[in-house]
């Protein structure tokens, strides 16, 4: 079985401060796995590097076993697709916004989408929720919306990696679960891969089949696995260098993050002396 | 969607072609000596040897040729460089590639390259002057990687003015025959002898626009940042070389025939962007057509103003294209 993305000692450098080195893992077809770690650990460079907008100081990324150092960007972009933190402001409709998404996959001299292209874009917009405001401006639309209409772009080149680079991170938390219930529906309905960077660890932990944590000090991987192998007291202690308590979701059984002032935590440890 | 998409465009094609000849028309009727429209068709195919007929085939329509080249490879200049730097108040004049322009073909004046490679050193000094200030810019904001901010608008600026004052500075130590030909050529004027030029101006603006449309899906995808492009497989370190020589190519060749004419790349593709949507599909040939339209006009209105005299065109467009570029900057969202 090849793997959608294979990464292998991965390094990159800038500005002569090491970002990440040798990074090393791969995604199984239709798994859900969250890129976490601290600030400036390079979550977003390494979402870059896959996307090639960045190249690599060392290292190798197979896309279904093929180094994309030697695809062209859009070959690249016929098998992933990427869903930034937020989307420019831009005049164009959301259908034409949408529309985009199958630039990759236009031939040479055609120079008007195909009955398919408005077909496939209607379908995501559908998926997404979005297609009652295909008429409108991107943006005059909401910041949810427009998150929405990325990932429904992104959809349209049928990819099969997504990488999602925190796409959650300027929304309310209706937002935030409306759109990763969406990302954890397509994996099974399109057997989609999803990498995504996500900052907040409980929203990691209750979706992700899988997590990558970044060390940030030396730029490798802390750890991976699954969230219960991942997310101990002990690993936040050394990554994110902060005291946290972590318990059991009530609901789902996933491991749920408790932060705590050091208030609190400085009365916790009068009682136990 | 698809449907309505076509119609509408054919609908704004068809009015620019149809404001395009109208003022073609206008061209041909109006000037020092006026010749009514009904009276052109017996002067051009029966009355081969009178004045009216040199007036019209040997004056107007060469200046109408030129100023629908001219007006349009400004305007569509205008509209690759917005596209590109993602900044609706772009155009070649204020980023200065027009006075890099007019700096190369100064010295091509003075130093008489024209002499030893013939005419077409006008328009090379133009695209080489316009082409270094181009990659200045751009080379000079790429490290703060805020290509949007408009501090690559105040190096344009500056770049222009160290352009210009090389300018003076040239026609300062030059002697009284090249002195005239600069002061001439810099007024900015649609009055060119040179057929040559000319044939060259309405060739060379119609090859960018063919060559800009290989790159229009592209500039669709740069509309959304670099970063969003390359992730729809646009390879933009590529795209961008390609429509900055395009871009200096257009301005070169405008400047070293025309002179400096201001604001025309502004204002046109600010209005079609309004008018015709985003899209760089009818954008770059709307563009063409309005920027065509509109310099057959100013150049209408430059000879009609003060008659018998006649103004440099660029005085018009630098007025109208002045009060325009103002109200662009002050309103609150300009996006493209």
């Amino acid at each position: 079985m090849t793997h959608p993305l294979t990464i292998k000692n991965l390094s990159f450098r800038y500005h002569k401060k090491t970002i990440l080195k040798n990074i090393c893992f791969s995604t199984d077809p239709g798994e859900f796995v969250s890129i976490i770690g601290p600030n400036g650990s390079g979550k977003t460079t390494l979402i870059k590097i896959i996307s090639k907008i960045n190249k690599p100081e060392k290292g190798n990324i197979y896309i279904k076993g093929n180094d994309i150092q030697t695809m062209s960007n859009r070959e690249l972009a016929r098998h992933i697709a990427v869903v930034m933190q937020s989307v420019e402001p831009v005049s164009m409709s959301v259908e034409e916004y949408v529309l985009l998404g199958r630039l990759p996959f236009f031939k040479k001299y055609q120079f008007f989408e195909t009955a398919k292209d408005i077909k496939l874009a209607h379908k995501y917009m559908e998926l997404t929720g979005i297609l009652k405001l295909k008429d409108e401006s991107i943006n005059k639309i909401s910041g949810g919306e427009r998150q929405l209409a990325a990932i429904a772009r992104a959809l349209t080149q049928e990819p099969m990696l997504l990488l999602l680079d925190e796409p959650t991170s300027h929304l309310d938390i209706t937002h935030q679960i409306q759109i990763l219930e969406l990302i954890s529906s397509l994996k099974k309905t399109l057997c989609l891969t999803v990498l995504i960077v996500l900052h907040d660890l409980n929203l990691a932990a209750e979706y992700s089949d899988r997590l990558v944590l970044l060390n940030g000090k030396n730029g490798g991987i802390y750890q991976t696995g699954t969230c219960e192998q991942v997310l101990s007291e002990q690993s936040i202690q050394e990554v994110y260098n902060t005291n946290v308590r972590i318990q059991k979701n009530p609901v789902s059984k996933r491991p749920c993050i408790f932060l705590i002032s050091q208030n609190a935590l400085n009365k916790e440890e009068n009682i136990i002396l | 969607m698809k449907q309505n998409k076509i119609k509408y465009w054919s609908i704004i094609l068809i009015l620019l072609i149809l404001i395009l000849i109208f003022v073609s028309l206008l061209s041909l009727c109006v000037g020092s000596a006026g010749i009514p429209l009904k009276d052109i068709p017996h002067i051009l195919f029966y009355d081969k040897g009178s004045a009216d007929h040199s007036i019209l085939l040997g004056i107007r329509l060469p200046r109408i040729i030129l100023g629908l080249s001219i007006g349009g490879a400004l305007a569509l200049a205008g509209a690759l460089l917005q596209g590109i730097f993602k900044n609706p108040l772009v155009e070649p004049y204020t980023l200065g590639i027009s006075g890099g322009a007019s700096l190369g073909v100064c010295i091509n004046i003075l130093f008489k390259f024209y002499s030893k490679i013939g005419i077409i050193a006008y328009p090379l000094s133009g695209f080489l002057g316009a082409s270094l200030v181009i990659f200045l810019v751009y080379y000079l904001n790429n490290k703060t990687r805020d290509i949007r901010s408009n501090r690559m608008l105040l190096t344009g600026v500056m770049i222009s003015y160290v352009a210009s004052s090389l300018v003076m500075l040239l026609m300062a130590i030059s002697k009284t025959d090249d002195l005239q030909n600069i002061v001439l050529w810099i007024m900015g004027s649609l009055d060119e002898p040179n057929p040559v030029l000319i044939k060259m101006a309405l060739f060379g603006s119609l090859a960018g626009l063919v060559f800009s449309y290989f790159f229009c899906f592209d500039l669709n995808a740069l509309l959304l940042g670099e970063d969003e492009a390359a992730n729809l497989g646009v390879n933009t370190t590529r795209t961008k070389k390609y429509l900055f020589i395009i871009a200096s190519f257009l301005t070169g060749l405008s400047v070293s025939v025309a002179g400096i004419i201001m604001f025309a790349g502004l204002i046109v593709p600010h209005f079609m962007r309004m008018i015709a949507g985003p899209d760089h599909r009818i954008l770059l040939i709307s563009s063409f057509l309005a920027g065509a339209a509109f310099l057959v006009l100013c150049d209408v209105i430059a000879r009609v103003i003060i008659s018998p005299l006649e103004l440099p065109v660029g005085v018009i467009t630098g007025i109208i294209g002045g009060i325009i570029f103002i109200w662009a900057l002050s309103r609150k969202q300009v996006t493209l």
